[in-house]
């Protein structure tokens, strides 16, 4: 099986309920192995998640390219400090090792998916109709 | 277990959903092990509870989800 498709996850806001692509993402820690489920952000240009998962693979955070994270805001006091990484994880549903930029911030980041390192990998359709996303894996190329 | 585990939090009542959100979760076997506001609090649980795998996941709080911009 080279693809598989993953419900969306169902949460709240105050403007009524959203389901929200997601994928299950296995990370080899130091002493065991935890599935992390990230949101699928096509928009972001690389996945985020929080400094402890960094520490957590055996990661020493600080050796990372330093970067500054900001939302809406533009208040100083409203950035996040955050280092890029290299890390492998396994995308369970294919037994499929990939390795990834990851972002991980000094504070409580979401988990996010973005679009370097996995949208190599797959071709990705969000289908808002079935709230269900299917990931397709991409040949490698000839030659 | 996984599936099961994602399927049913993405099923969960609204009650669970407003009780843990902005929380990091840890689920195992369609129940909320551990949760808390931290992912270092959240690993010091689960460190002390030895649970084997669970699947880890943030609830969001009520607000639409926006860009986070790298500089």
């Amino acid at each position: 099986m080279s693809s598989f498709a993953k419900k969306w996850m169902r949460q709240k806001t105050r403007t009524g309920t959203v389901y929200r692509p997601v994928i299950d993402l296995l990370f080899n820690e130091k002493t065991s192995s935890n599935l992390y489920s990230f949101i699928v952000d096509s928009g972001a240009d690389i996945s985020l998640a929080p400094r402890q998962l960094a520490e957590r693979v055996g990661l020493d955070w600080n050796n990372g390219k330093r970067v500054i994270l900001t939302g809406i805001s533009p208040k100083p006091e409203c950035t996040l400090e955050g280092r890029i990484h290299k890390v492998s994880a396994l995308v369970p549903d294919l037994a499929f090792e990939l390795t990834l930029p990851v972002c991980f911030a000094n504070g409580n980041a979401p988990y996010l998916i973005g679009r370097e390192g996995f949208f190599d990998e797959f071709d990705i359709t969000l289908d808002k109709t079935r709230r269900r996303t299917i990931f397709r894996k991409m040949r490698a190329p000839r030659g | 277990m996984r599936q099961r585990d994602g399927e049913w939090l993405s099923s969960a009542k609204t009650l669970i959903l407003r009780r843990y959100r902005g929380k990091y979760v840890a689920i195992r076997n369609k129940k909320i092990l551990a949760a808390s506001t931290t992912m270092k609090g959240l690993y010091a649980k689960l460190d002390k509870l030895n649970p084997g795998m669970v699947l880890i996941t943030r609830i969001e709080r009520p607000t639409l989800l926006v860009y986070v911009e790298l500089r």
